[in-house]
């Protein structure tokens, strides 16, 4: 409910050579910036889900304050 | 009761209690924006417990006249049954909270709940009032008395409204840094999606909310008095928003870092009607966790300097 107990679920970026492994969300790679929106638009009507942009290339998406 | 030796009873004071006070009850059932209740289940319920709530009310000085003092012991258990209707409330609400888009938040059902049980005590004091002059005085009398306890009950019962302590104007929409959602100088969220973006800009209207005094600076520290502001207004102005649209939901923040208990809503409304959303603002209740804070009270003086406080806030 509160913010600051936000989680970041999933991550996608068209930066292949940043993305570390070990991490708890999964990563989607997209080759642009307008794939990678795609993909995070997709995500985000499918799982309920904020999506953030760090405009670097990355997006990701994270739990909607409310939801728990 | 009564019979035998013992007094009469006084049935006119009874009734006319019963009566003043199922009146209190039907007159404070009211469907409103809250849209709670608003089913014939959910007046009959009501009124019911009204009804009940008035006779315990009603029977109780008759009772103590009539030296019926089981009577009136029992009326005071029956009255603890009252406790009871705050939890039901609280656990309706609850209920359905998970399936509203725009919660209402703890607060905001704490306090409806609340004024569900608070109401029962209502028609249960107005029905006392009304029948103890009937039994002193006359039934002429009981019923105006009851009429005027109605009346200042209800006068004293009702809340303070954010209109009171705030005052609501429009604000821009803009975005910040390409994604950070803005209504003037205050940061709402980073909305991520162009898609959104574009839809933010196009149909989103942004309200500031500032505070007309040191007590206005305190409400909207509250987290769950911003939910109730967003909750209302989206419940009077409508919302284009769904499951899978969470950036789309509207929402209420402080201006940080500036922290001068300013706020903004950011909203999509159905209908783009600006005057109609800062009445809605307006006509928010003050959440009653929101009053006792603090920095409204003595001992922490922010307005040093601007004005003084008035002391702390009595909840």
């Amino acid at each position: 409910m509160m913010a600051g107990s936000l989680t970041v679920t999933a991550i996608v970026t068209s930066r292949r050579d940043g993305i570390l492994y070990g991490g708890a969300a999964p990563v989607f790679y997209g080759k642009d910036h307008d794939e990678v929106e795609r993909i995070a638009l997709w995500l985000s009507r499918i799982t309920n889900m904020d999506v953030h942009d760090l405009h670097d290339g990355t997006m990701f998406l994270s739990l909607p304050k409310g939801s728990h | 009761m009564g019979g035998g030796s013992k007094p009469p009873v006084h049935w006119h004071a009874i009734v006319i209690g019963m009566i003043v006070g199922t009146l209190s009850r039907l007159l404070t059932l009211r469907s409103d924006y809250r849209q709670y209740p608003s089913t014939p289940a959910g007046y009959v319920s009501a009124l019911a417990l009204g009804l009940i709530a008035s006779f315990i009310g009603a029977e109780f000085v008759p009772a103590l006249v009539g030296k019926e003092y089981t009577a009136a012991t029992f009326l005071t258990v029956a009255a603890t049954q009252f406790r009871d209707v705050r939890k039901m409330e609280r656990e309706t609400l609850k209920n359905i909270e998970g399936s509203t888009l725009v919660e209402r938040g703890p607060g905001y059902i704490e306090g409806i709940a609340k004024v569900f049980e608070e109401r029962n005590y209502l028609a249960m004091g107005t029905a006392l009032v009304g029948s103890t002059v009937e039994v002193y005085f006359h039934l002429i009398w009981g019923a105006i008395a009851g009429l005027v306890a109605l009346g200042a009950l209800v006068l004293l019962a009702s809340g303070r409204r954010v209109g009171q302590v705030m005052v609501a104007r429009v604000g821009k929409i803009w975005f910040k840094e390409q994604s950070l959602l803005m209504v003037d100088d205050c940061m709402m969220m980073e909305v991520g999606l162009r898609e959104s973006q574009e839809k933010w800009l196009k149909e989103g209207v942004g309200i500031m909310i500032e505070p007309r005094n040191a007590k206005g600076q305190a409400v909207l520290w509250d987290y769950s008095q911003r939910q109730a502001i967003a909750h209302d207004v989206a419940a009077i102005c409508g919302v284009q928003t769904d499951v899978g649209y969470p950036e789309l939901t509207p929402l209420v923040r402080m201006t940080m870092p500036r922290g001068d208990g300013t706020a903004a809503l950011a909203i999509i409304p159905v209908q783009r009607d600006v005057d109609a959303l800062i009445h809605a603002v307006h006509n928010v209740p003050v959440l009653e966790t929101a009053k006792g804070h603090p920095i409204t009270g003595k001992f922490f003086d922010r307005q040093r300097g601007r004005e003084r406080s008035g002391g702390g806030e009595a909840s």
